[in-house]
Formats: structure tokens, C-alpha cells, sequence
């Protein structure tokens, strides 16, 4: 891994997958801080309060689609209602079990999505993130 | 003048009218004052002689002759006087009287010289003088007797007596008979002479008298002479001009032949130029009279008025009677006139036409127009004709013909008797019209119309025709009854019927529809109408629009259809499709809620199994990791093959651009670590396009991806160099995709049995039996095509045809 991480979002409402994915994230060094949310609300409200503070942000959220209360593309929704600097500090990747076309599609249309990965996370598909994110900076630089 | 000139005025004189009328008129005159002059000159002449001659008379002879006479008588009285003298000495008045002639004869003898002097005639001048000598002797001989002779005593003395006596006897006498003799031979000369004169004189004045006799002759006879020339050479041709142009007004063309070459001749060139011309014109007016159009005939010049005007005639002519003729001939309507007295028949060329006979008979009689007729239309065409002579009125009569050419035709034929105060046996006038089309056409809308009757009373559907501006119903047909409840007689006594039976509610339709058939679009209206027992009923109009010349709507036909039992069909169907467009959207719900549910754990699973397949040491778990892998890898994959046929049985074709390129990587990308895929085996993708290609992404992947999974699936282990091919070649119309691999192969038993549900050909299949029939059905639903060509032990090749909805 040539690429570690400061902070990245696990947005998923199941803990088993949210467990899987930090044990990927920590066994391949992915990120040094991975902070779980099990409710996308509750990570809407941690990026509202330190939206200000550009330093405190995500670099990358993991974002599940099908989850109760608000799903990933209603956080999506509120997401876009961010400050630019936000947005363009914290880049959203999709990481989801389902195989529903009408759901990649419409996660291709929205600008926000960096990259949409189905489950389960493995090595090849970290390798992939890192790419798009530091590829997407590198061309927003 | 030279001699050439002279010759040629004088060939003009012989050739007198060739002669121009000036030249003549002045030669006439020239003539006249030669002849006038001349003559003037000889009585003029004549006149002058006359004159002197008179004037010698007057001046020379009359005063010698008077002295001749005087001095003869002044002789002998003196010669008595002095017989007297002597003889008697008493008588003293005879002696003073001699006294006082004595004393003259100085005088007499002065007068006597005077009168020589007249003369420059030198023996006459001497005659005279001798006279003078003679006359001076006896006076100086009288002298002597009277100085003798004084006294009476001188006549006493005898010798004095005697003396005297002697003197007289011998000297006196002789001298006074001499001088008489020669006074007496001058007078007699003289006279003779001045007879002669006077003689000349007279003869003079005889010839100026007869000079100008024969001149006031000639004037007179060549003024006649002139007079007739003039009459004859100018009057009479130009009274002969004027009697052409009297004749010319009157319309008589006269032509006189032109001998002369005078300003006359020239006068009667152009007024036999104008007779030509007028002529001509004539002549062009009758061809035109006689409908020949094709006379040849140049006006003069640009101001040739009549010419023009003849010209613009024939034109307006010729298009009018081209006109009528097209006329006729549209309305096949010929004009034929028959006169009883010859039994000859005239009629214009569409007649002809009519009969299909070539105009060649010039004058026919009836007996050639009544061959085209039956027997029967003969005798009807007959007694018409007669009747209508006969009492002087008109006929209408329908002839059925059969023409030269033996067509069947029907004539309509309208005569009338005309007769005019010249002509009282008149003649009849028919205008005939073929109506044989007319009449055909009536037959035919008969018979149409009874079809339409016929077919309106079998029909279940209302026939309508309804006129927009009176409002009125024209037309309806019988199944008005079976329709509406009610009759057609219900529909014609009430015209608001049509409109009452629609439905309060569905009459804002005909509003909405209005516009457009004022437009001119035919209609289609559903709606419902209250039956005359009340029951409602679904019917479906369809109206077209009739408009007149100038785009008005004027009438609207129609159809009603009861459509009570599509409608209800209709109904029940759009309420199944509803359901059924529900229950589809729940299934799609359901089977995604339901793959996803069950799906979420497996990838749990997976991520668990990958975990612990990575953190443990011992090679039994791992193996056990492996093979839990696999069998959630396998009902992962079953559960896509439900989801993917259960979508494509209910979603509807996509029509997006396909990226072949780009979907055969992906799918590449996908596969890599599907089970058997190693990295031995070579994938090898081949697209030619060669115009975009639109279909259905998410089903073409579904179709490449399982025929591609399936090659890795069943490759031949036993192969050094394992291949999958893809080729994909792309036109406007097609795609076609050949799957080619050197796997296990398929035996030809099985081929037809590989695209069943859950078919699998052997033990050792992996898959879930249902790939192939998913692939079968999708490109099915794609209207593609499917085809496999396996060897087992050398490989498959399955051939894909899928539409290109380019067009579409």
C-alpha cells in the first residue's frame, strides 16, 4: 500500500460488514483512523459540526446504500448541501452488496461518488480506492 | 435647245398622251398666243399702211384734185368773163367779177406752186408748174384784152375791137382750152389715182376685217378645240375616277385599264390600287366570312387601320369560334338546322363528332343523321319533327342512338319551328347534346346508391351525412334502431336528436374535436348516449368533413359504432395492465428487497471468510475457507441468475448506446476471479463497429457475461494454451457476436436441450442450470437470435445476432 490514510468514514448499518471493513482497512494500512457510523444521519451530524474545520475531515467515506432511516443516496442528497471545501476534502465512495443496475447508475450520475465498489472490501478493490481518490486529487490539484 | 432636246420635245408632241398634263396645258397656251400674236402682227401691219395711205389721200391728192377743180372752174368762168369782156362792153358785175379773178390769180398762182411742192414725184411736180406757165399766159393774156378794152369808147375804136378780138380769138383761147385740157387730163389722172388709192385703202380695210374675223374664228374654234381636249383629256377620266370612288363607296369594285401615264393615270393607279386593296380586303373579309383562318394577309404598314383592324377581327373571330367550339365540345352540345323545303340538314362539327362520323358529306339530308337512329327513335324523331311544323312550336326529345362507329349513345335533342316574314316555311333549329355520360353517371349513382341502401340495411354501424348550415339530418341508415332505440323516422322529425342522445357529460368532447374538423382532419370521438330506454351505451363516432369551393364547412359524414363491449374489454383490460403494472413494480421491488437481503449476508459471509482465510495458519481452515468461499460464491451467482431473469422478463427493452469495448473489459474485470479462470487462460476481445450501436446494456452484459463465464467455466484443463474469443461485429443494422473457446466442448445429443431451464449436461456442471436459458431468453427479448456449434474436445462457438435499434 503506497497510500495511508489520515481519517476515512465506514457508513454502514451492519455491524459484521462495518467490522470487516475496518479490519481491511487496519491489516492493509489503508487509513490510521477509521471512524464507524451506523446510521448515516449520525455521519451527516459529525460533518456538520466540523465543517469549518477542514483538518478534523474525512479524506474518504464508505458509504453503503441500503440502510434503515436514511439510506446512502438520501446522505448523498444531504451531502451535496455542503460547503465546497467539504466536498471536495471528503470523497465518497459507495461500497455495497447490491448488484442492482438502476442503483450503480444512478451513483455513476451523481457527481459526489468517487467510486462505487461492491462487497466484500478485499485488497485489490483498496488498491482501486486509493487510485480513484488520489488520481481525483491529483487532477482536482 | 439642242438638237437632242428638240427631237424628244418633239417625239413628246407625237406621243401627246404620254404627255404629262402641265406640259399639255402649257403647250395649249403657247399655241394660242402664237396664233394671237402673229395674227396682231399682220392686222397691225395692214393697218399701219392703211394709215400713210389715208393720210397721202387726205393730205396730197383731195387738196390737189379740189385745187384742180377750182382752178378749172376759176378757167373757164374766167374765159367767159372775158368772151364777155370783149363781147359784151355794158355788162359791168361780169367785168368787176373778172376784175376781182384777176387780182386772185396771184393767189391761185401761189396756190398752184403750193400745191407742186406737195409733191416730190419730179413729172409731177412739173405738170404743175406747167399748169403755173399756162395759167400765168392767159392771165397775162387777159390782162391784155382788158387794159385794151376799158372805156366803151375803147369798143368804138375798131382796131382796139379787133385787137382784142384776135387776142381772145387766138391767144386767150387756145391757152384757157389748153390749160382746161390739161386741168381736165390732171383731174382725170388724179382722180384715177385717187380711186386707186382709195381702192387699196378699202382692200386693206377688207383684209383687217377678215383677219380679225378669222381670228375671233380661230379663238373660237380652238378654245372648242381646247375645251374638248380638256373635257376629254382631264375631265372625263377624273368624272371616271370620281364615278370608281361612287362605285367603290357603294361597295362595286371596278377596275379601268390604265393607258395613260399623265398625273391622270397616275390618280387612276391608285384608285385602282385602292379597288385591289379594297378588294383584297374584301376578299380576305369573305374568307374570313367563311370561317377560313388561314388566309394569307399583311396590313400595308403600321397605319394601315382597316387592315389591322380586319386582322384583329379574324383574331377575336377565331378565338370566339374556337371558344364556342370548345364549348360544344365540353358540353357535347352541337347546334343542327333542318329545312323542310330541300330535306338538307347544317350543323356544326361536334356533331359530326357525336355520330363519330368524318365531317365529309357537305350538305347531308336528314335521311344521313336519322341512319344512326333505331326504328322506333326514327319515328318519334319524325312525328316531332312534324308536329312541330305543323303547329309552329317546339319539341324536347331523348334519342337513343347507335353511332357509325356503333357506339351506343343517348341524345337529348330541343327543337323549335322558326320563321322569319322571308322565309315561311322556316326551319327547324335543334340543339342537340350527348348525354350518354350524363346518363351512365345517373345509372351508376343509381345503382351505388342502392348498393350503399343495401349494404346501410346489413350494417350494424349508423351511417350518417348532417348539413352544417341548415342544421338538418340529410342521411341516417336503419341501424339507427339497433344503435340508438330509436327509428330513423325519429332522427328525421327531430333534428336535435343526433346531439340530445349524447351524454351530458362526454358532449364537451365534440367541443374539444371541433377545431379540428373545421380544419379539416376526420374525428374519432368515444362517447355515451342515453338509449330511448334509458340504458347507457358506449358508442365511438368517426366524422369527416365536407367544405365547399372556398373552404367552408358545409356537411359532416359519420359513422357510429357501438363499441359497448370493446369498451368493456377495454376497461378490463386497462384495469389488468394497471394491476398488472403494479404487481410488476412490487415484484421488482420484492425480487431486489429479497436478492439484496439475501445477497447483504452472503458478502458478509465472504468478507468473514476472506478474513479469516488471511489471518489463519492452519491449512485445514484455509482449505475449509476455500470451499465456504466457493459455495457463496455459487448461490451469490444463483441469486444473480434469478434476479436477472426475473428483470428480464418484466422490464421493458432499453435503447442506450453500447460500448462493446468497454463492456467486454468490464466483464474481463469482472471474471478474473471467478473460479477456473487462471492465469493460463487468455481472453481475447475483438469489436469491429462500424456504426454506433444502441440496445440494451444491462442485457447484452448479462449475455456476454454468462457465455463468457461459461467458456471459463468449462475450459479444458487439459489444454496447454486455453482461449476464450470474443468477436463483435457491428453495422447499422446488427451486431454479431461469436463466443469461441478450446474448452470442453458439448456433445450434439445436447445441443438443442442447452438453452432449457435448469438443464445441465453433465454431473460435473457447475453452474446453476440456469445461465444459458437466461441468455436464450434475453436475447429473445432482445429479438435476437442463438445459435451453438460444440465439438466435445475441441470447443464451442456460440454465435449471438442482436438487432441494432439505431433506427428506432
Amino acid at each position: 500500500m503506497t497510500h495511508t490514510f489520515k481519517k476515512i468514514f465506514v457508513v454502514d448499518d451492519n455491524d459484521i460488514d462495518r467490522y470487516i471493513i475496518t479490519s481491511i482497512v487496519s491489516r492493509f494500512n489503508f487509513s490510521k483512523e477509521a471512524l464507524e457510523f451506523n446510521m448515516a444521519q449520525k455521519a451527516l451530524d459529525w460533518l456538520e459540526e466540523n465543517k469549518s474545520n477542514p483538518a478534523a475531515l474525512p479524506e474518504i467515506i464508505l458509504l453503503d446504500i441500503n440502510m434503515p432511516e436514511m439510506n446512502g443516496f438520501e446522505f448523498l442528497d444531504a451531502f451535496e448541501h455542503f460547503p465546497d471545501e467539504v466536498k471536495k476534502q471528503s470523497s465518497v465512495i459507495i461500497l455495497t452488496s447490491s448488484n442492482n443496475p438502476d442503483d450503480s447508475e444512478r451513483a455513476a450520475k451523481c457527481g459526489l461518488v468517487c467510486a462505487y465498489i461492491h462487497k466484500p472490501l478485499n485488497e485489490e478493490k483498496l488498491k482501486k480506492i486509493n487510485e480513484r481518490v488520489n488520481g481525483a486529487s491529483a487532477e482536482a490539484a | 435647245m439642242s438638237s437632242a432636246t428638240l427631237t424628244d420635245l418633239l417625239r413628246k408632241l407625237l406621243h401627246f398622251k404620254i404627255m404629262s398634263l402641265r406640259i399639255k396645258i402649257w403647250l395649249s397656251i403657247l399655241v394660242l398666243v402664237l396664233l394671237f400674236t402673229s395674227n396682231s402682227v399682220v392686222i397691225y401691219l395692214e393697218m399701219d399702211d392703211n394709215k400713210s395711205k389715208n393720210e397721202e389721200l387726205s393730205e396730197k391728192i383731195v387738196p390737189t384734185v379740189n385745187f384742180l377743180y377750182d382752178l378749172r372752174r376759176n378757167v373757164s368762168e374766167r374765159t367767159s368773163l372775158i368772151s364777155d369782156w370783149v363781147n359784151n362792153p355794158g355788162n359791168q358785175i361780169a367785168k368787176e367779177k373778172l376784175i376781182d379773178l384777176h387780182s386772185e390769180s396771184k393767189n391761185t398762182f401761189l396756190e398752184i406752186g403750193r400745191t407742186a411742192d406737195n409733191y416730190v414725184d419730179p413729172s409731177w411736180r412739173d405738170s404743175i408748174i406747167n399748169l403755173s406757165h399756162l395759167f400765168m399766159n392767159m392771165s397775162s393774156s387777159e390782162y391784155q384784152i382788158m387794159s385794151t378794152l376799158v372805156l366803151p369808147e375803147d369798143y368804138k375804136d375798131q382796131r382796139k375791137k379787133n385787137h382784142s378780138l384776135a387776142y381772145l380769138e387766138f391767144e386767150l383761147l387756145p391757152v384757157s382750152n389748153l390749160l382746161n385740157h390739161k386741168i381736165n387730163s390732171y383731174i382725170r389722172y388724179t382722180e384715177a389715182w385717187r380711186n386707186a388709192q382709195g381702192k387699196t385703202i378699202r382692200e386693206s380695210s377688207d383684209l383687217i376685217t377678215e383677219l380679225t374675223v378669222m381670228l375671233i374664228l380661230e379663238v373660237l374654234i380652238l378654245g372648242f378645240v381646247l375645251s374638248f381636249l380638256v373635257e376629254r383629256i382631264l375631265i372625263k377620266p377624273i368624272i371616271e375616277v370620281k364615278n370608281t370612288l361612287d362605285k367603290l363607296k357603294n361597295g362595286i369594285i371596278i377596275k379601268k385599264h390604265v393607258k395613260r401615264k399623265d398625273e391622270i393615270g397616275a390618280i387612276q393607279s391608285a384608285v385602282n390600287g385602292l379597288a385591289d386593296r379594297v378588294d383584297e380586303m374584301s376578299a380576305f373579309a369573305l374568307q374570313i366570312g367563311q370561317r377560313n383562318f388561314d388566309h394569307t394577309f399583311e396590313p400595308l404598314s403600321n397605319h394601315d387601320k382597316l387592315g389591322h383592324a380586319l386582322l384583329s377581327m379574324r383574331s377575336d373571330l377565331k378565338k370566339n369560334i374556337s371558344r364556342l367550339e370548345e364549348t360544344q365540345r365540353i358540353a357535347g352540345t352541337g347546334y343542327l338546322e333542318y329545312n323542310p323545303a330541300t330535306n338538307r340538314i347544317t350543323c356544326s362539327d361536334i356533331i359530326w363528332e357525336i355520330l363519330d362520323l368524318e365531317k365529309e358529306i357537305s350538305e347531308p339530308t336528314l335521311t344521313d343523321f336519322l341512319k344512326v337512329c333505331s326504328s322506333e327513335g326514327t319515328l318519334n324523331f319524325q312525328i316531332q319533327l312534324r308536329n312541330c311544323l305543323k303547329h309552329n312550336s317546339k319539341f324536347e326529345l331523348t334519342l337513343p342512338i347507335k353511332s357509325y362507329k356503333s357506339k351506343e349513345k343517348i341524345l337529348s335533342l330541343s327543337g323549335r319551328h322558326i320563321i322569319t316574314a322571308d322565309d315561311m316555311v322556316g326551319k327547324m333549329v335543334i340543339v342537340v347534346q350527348d348525354i350518354t355520360e350524363r346518363k351512365q353517371a345517373e345509372n351508376e349513382l343509381k345503382e351505388a346508391h342502392d348498393q350503399m341502401e343495401a349494404f346501410f340495411k346489413n350494417i350494424n354501424d349508423v351511417f350518417f351525412s348532417y348539413d352544417i348550415a341548415s342544421k338538418k339530418l340529410l342521411q341516417i341508415s336503419e341501424a339507427c334502431k339497433e344503435v340508438y332505440g330509436y327509428s330513423k323516422e325519429d332522427f328525421q322529425n327531430n333534428f336535435k336528436l343526433i346531439e340530445d342522445v349524447v351524454a351530458e357529460e362526454d358532449k364537451v368532447h365534440f367541443l374539444e374535436k371541433k377545431m379540428e374538423l373545421h380544419i379539416g382532419n376526420p374525428v374519432i370521438i368515444e362517447y355515451r348516449i342515453r338509449q330511448k330506454s334509458g340504458a347507457v351505451k358506449w358508442v365511438e363516432t368517426k366524422i369527416t368533413p365536407s367544405f365547399d369551393s372556398i373552404g367552408k364547412i358545409i356537411r359532416l359524414d359519420g359513422i357510429t359504432s357501438d363499441i359497448s363491449e370493446r369498451k368493456e374489454s377495454e376497461e378490463a383490460l386497462n384495469k389488468t395492465n394497471n394491476d398488472l403494472r403494479k404487481s410488476n413494480a412490487e415484484l421488482d421491488k420484492f425480487v431486489y428487497s429479497v436478492s439484496h437481503d439475501l445477497r447483504a449476508p452472503l458478502t458478509s459471509m465472504q468478507g468473514i471468510v476472506e478474513l479469516t482465510e488471511m489471518q489463519t495458519a492452519e491449512e485445514l481452515t484455509g482449505k475449509h475457507m476455500n470451499m465456504l468461499q466457493k459455495s457463496i460464491r455459487k448461490l451469490d451467482s444463483f441469486i444473480s441468475d434469478i434476479l436477472n431473469y426475473s428483470r428480464n422478463a418484466r422490464l421493458d427493452i432499453r435503447r442506450e448506446t453500447v460500448d462493446f469495448k468497454e463492456m467486454l473489459a468490464d466483464i474481463s474485470r469482472e471474471l478474473q476471479y471467478m473460479d477456473g479462470h487462471d492465469s493460463a487462460l487468455v481472453i481475447d476481445n475483438t469489436v469491429h463497429a462500424k456504426s454506433d450501436f444502441y440496445s440494451d446494456n444491462n442485457r447484452l452484459r448479462i449475455v456476454l457475461s454468462n457465455l463468457i463465464s461459461n467458456s471459463i467455466r468449462y475450459k479444458d484443463s487439459g489444454k496447454e494454451n486455453p482461449f476464450v474469443t470474443v468477436s463483435v461485429t457491428a453495422n447499422e443494422r446488427f451486431a454479431e457476436i461469436v463466443v469461441e473457446d478450446n474448452g470442453i466442448g458439448i456433445k450434439k445429443e445436447h445441443h438443442e436441450n442447452v438453452f432449457n431451464m435448469f438443464y445441465r449436461v453433465s454431473e460435473k456442471s457447475s453452474g446453476s442450470g440456469l445461465g444459458l436459458y437466461i441468455v436464450k431468453e434475453t436475447i429473445e427479448k432482445m429479438n435476437g437470435e442463438i445459435s451453438i456449434d460444440s465439438v466435445p474436445g475441441v470447443g464451442t462457438k456460440v454465435y449471438v445476432n442482436i438487432p441494432n435499434l439505431y433506427l428506432q
